[in-house]
């Protein structure tokens, strides 16, 4: 009996032993929309991470991006979030109002070094707390071009009449896509245009709408495009939005030096498929066309200057923290590797985004061709506007979008187009849903 | 003996009731749940993390008396219900009558035609994206062999609604395969007797294969009335609603609304008007089959 004692207390010891000595793998949740290639880039980078932390295992889990959001707003709502979700600047917002977010203050405060990196955007910082964690990268608006068809034509590049020749404004622009405008194969239809102009708000009119200085700001910093967040009316038809509209859409209908929206057949973007010289559009389209643009060089430059030079900046990040979380200081983990080194550099190396880690935004890796003119990122980060978005910003600039498309078709007068605009917008700001 | 008859007849109910009950489940918590709860849910305001909050009818008045999307993309149904079901119905019938002839190589026809209806939707809405590109696609080629410059479709306000009613003719050959078993279904002595009695071919047609047939044409009129308040795919991938709107079905808005903006409370009202709609249009069609449905049990 005294044996079988000693047997039981020796058991329960070592026991006890063992389990102090190993603790089970923390496993977190990532969630994500990517796939494809940019998933297994990603996966290789989770696979780094969980190499590092032995004791953290990573979960990912994948949605298509359009119904994103509104799984996560369900598992959120059931209790059942990831730790860790991917996510863009327009989500975050949303995310932050919704309370999905962990306060991540004390974490920020003890492990970032905020001199290491660019200045982060004001959208995950709210009543002085910082919400789920902070952007991993950044995204601008460059002017993309096709350089072969600037050689061919015997035209200085927007980069040469940007720093050699110092005038790169609306009107030189505009001259150079009028010159690049051409019926190539001679059958009396227009087959190459200088520019491309985009129905949406994004990489579409706001650019513009930015050059002509008519962006709404808020008090403390931002812009909410062109909705007045305290008055909670459009202003799309204010004296610099409506120049700058009819500039764009002039492009199309006037000056006829952008096709109309959809009239190209091609695969891929007007760039790429060499039907258009320039045209602006997102900076992750670099590493869209560093993979497959292969028979011409193509480079960034500045947009045109208008009345200012100015872009847009968003901010979106590989992963925020969820307020549920049972693993706040592991998930707070995967989120610093995000901001980290090793992430950092993968970001500069692919281009997809732009970096926030100061040394991998001036890394050799991203300074590396193509495209040649890189440090316009650079430069443009120092004249960009963040986008705080507001509720209903998506849906009111879609409504708008919509109805300047009609006036981009000419199918109504720029002034038409404003007007019913501005009617569709207030509405739907207005309404009671 | 009554007794034990009703033990019985209970004890079978029970057992029947347990054979269907993984379907009773199954509808019980996905389709009968949700839809008594979307019926809750058009009396609030719901953005998915916030409490549901009660405002009564305030959805159904901002959707009839203030959204400019709202009465848009139900005109933009009516458009594409009304003159695509018709055209269907034609297109379909067409197919099945010629198609029920005796010529060689039938099976491979029928084949051909009915493999549209099971094509992948987003494959077949790329390919029509093509087709219909005003530059270099194909309905505008053979438009310019007539010297006939064709519209720019999709691209236009004006046509894109239209071209998506030409494209959902594609998928005749589904309604055709119903026409050509009801077809199939007509007594052929009604044709020898009409041809004794010295018929044309017309008079055949419109006297016996269409009263023969119209059940199948009732059958397939209320489910492509259906069908057609919900589409949604096609602009989805095809048009986004676009352009200007002019594509923005009444299911696309709902999605937008429910999916996009997160206004599930509006969406869920918006799902209850459109069923609404759908019940009334079709007990009217109930209501007309009276007369002009002609079914043989019922003389």
């Amino acid at each position: 009996m005294r044996s079988y004692k000693l047997i039981v207390a020796f058991l329960v010891l070592s026991l006890l032993l063992s389990s102090s000595v190993y603790s089970a793998p923390v496993t977190i949740r990532w969630s994500t929309w990517l796939s494809g290639e940019s998933l297994a880039e990603q996966q290789k980078l989770i696979d780094m991470f969980e190499k590092k932390y032995p004791d953290i295992k990573v979960k990912v889990e994948t949605t298509p991006y359009s119904e994103y959001t509104a799984k996560l707003f369900t598992q959120h709502a059931a209790g059942n979030a990831p730790d860790v979700m991917h996510t863009t600047i327009y989500f975050a917002d949303e995310y932050i109002r919704k309370g999905l977010l962990l306060d991540v203050t004390k974490y920020v405060k003890k492990s970032i070094d905020f001199k290491k990196y660019v200045k982060f955007s004001p959208i995950y910082v709210r009543e002085g707390k910082i919400w789920g964690g902070l952007e991993t990268h950044n995204q601008v608006y460059p002017l993309f071009y096709n350089v072969n068809m600037f050689k061919e034509a015997g035209l200085p590049t927007p980069n040469d009449y940007y720093y050699i020749k110092k005038k790169w404004d609306l009107q030189t622009f505009l001259e150079v896509a009028k010159k690049l405008t051409r019926d190539v194969n001679g059958d009396g239809k227009i087959d190459v245009w200088g520019t491309y102009v985009q129905s949406g708000w994004e990489t579409g009119w706001f650019p513009f709408v930015l050059l002509f200085d008519g962006e709404w700001r808020y008090p403390d910093g931002g812009t909410s495009t062109v909705v007045d967040v305290t008055s909670r009316k459009v202003t799309i038809d204010t004296p610099k939005v409506v120049d700058a509209l009819k500039f764009y859409i002039g492009l199309i209908q006037q000056e006829k030096v952008a096709p109309l929206p959809g009239e190209l057949a091609i695969m891929g973007t007007p760039l790429e498929a060499k039907k258009v010289a320039m045209m602006i559009d997102g900076s992750w389209m670099m590493n869209i066309y560093k993979a497959r643009i292969k028979d011409f060089e193509w480079d960034i430059a500045h947009p045109p200057k208008g009345t200012v030079l100015r872009t847009h900046i968003d901010a979106g990040a590989d992963g925020l923290v969820w307020a549920g979380t049972k693993h706040p200081e592991e998930a707070w983990k995967l989120v610093e590797f995000f901001l980290g080194e090793e992430v950092q550099m993968a970001k500069a190396r692919s281009k997809l985004v732009i970096p926030v880690l100061r040394s991998a935004l001036y890394s050799k890796e991203y300074l590396t061709a193509p495209p040649r003119h890189i440090k316009v990122i650079h430069e443009m980060i120092g004249y960009s506007v963040p986008i705080k978005p507001f509720e209903g910003m998506l849906e009111v600039l879609d409504g708008m979008s919509a109805e300047l498309e009609a006036a981009m078709l000419g199918k109504k007068s720029v002034d038409e187009a404003i007007k019913a605009a501005v009617e569709v917008g207030n509405k739907i700001l207005g309404l009671k849903r | 003996m009554e007794k034990l008859r009703s033990k019985v007849a209970k004890k079978e109910a029970i057992e029947g009731f347990l054979f269907i009950s993984p379907w009773l489940i199954g509808f019980c918590a996905f389709v009968a749940g949700p839809m008594i709860a979307s019926l809750y849910l058009s009396f609030t305001k719901w953005e998915l993390l916030d409490r549901p909050v009660w405002v009564g009818f305030q959805n159904f008045i901002t959707m009839f008396f203030e959204d400019p999307l709202f009465w848009k993309s139900l005109y933009n149904t009516i458009y594409y219900t009304f003159l695509g079901v018709p055209l269907g119905i034609i297109a379909a019938l067409s197919l099945a009558l010629l198609l029920n002839q005796d010529i060689k190589g039938l099976s491979l026809y029928r084949t051909l035609y009915y493999l549209p209806a099971v094509t992948s939707g987003v494959a077949t809405a790329i390919l029509w994206v093509w087709i219909f590109n005003p530059n270099i696609g194909l309905l505008n080629y053979f438009l310019s062999l007539l010297h006939i410059q064709g519209p720019r479709w999709l691209g236009d306000p004006g046509w894109a609604k239209f071209s998506l009613v030409i494209m959902s003719l594609w998928g005749a050959g589904g309604g055709m395969i119903i026409y050509l078993a009801g077809l199939k279904n007509i007594p052929i002595h009604l044709y020898e007797a009409a041809k004794i009695d010295g018929a044309s071919s017309w008079q055949i047609f419109w006297n016996i294969t269409i009263p023969q047939l119209t059940p199948t044409i009732f059958f397939n009129l209320i489910m492509g009335l259906i069908g057609a308040f919900q589409t949604f795919m096609n602009a989805y991938v095809m048009t986004q609603g676009g352009p200007v709107n002019s594509t923005l079905f009444y299911v696309l808005y709902l999605y937008n609304n429910a999916f996009q903006y997160y206004h599930m409370g509006y969406a869920s009202s918006m799902a209850w008007f459109l069923f609404i709609i759908v019940i009334l249009v079709t007990l009217l069609q109930f209501r007309l089959a009276r007369r002009w449905v002609y079914y043989e049990t019922q003389r």
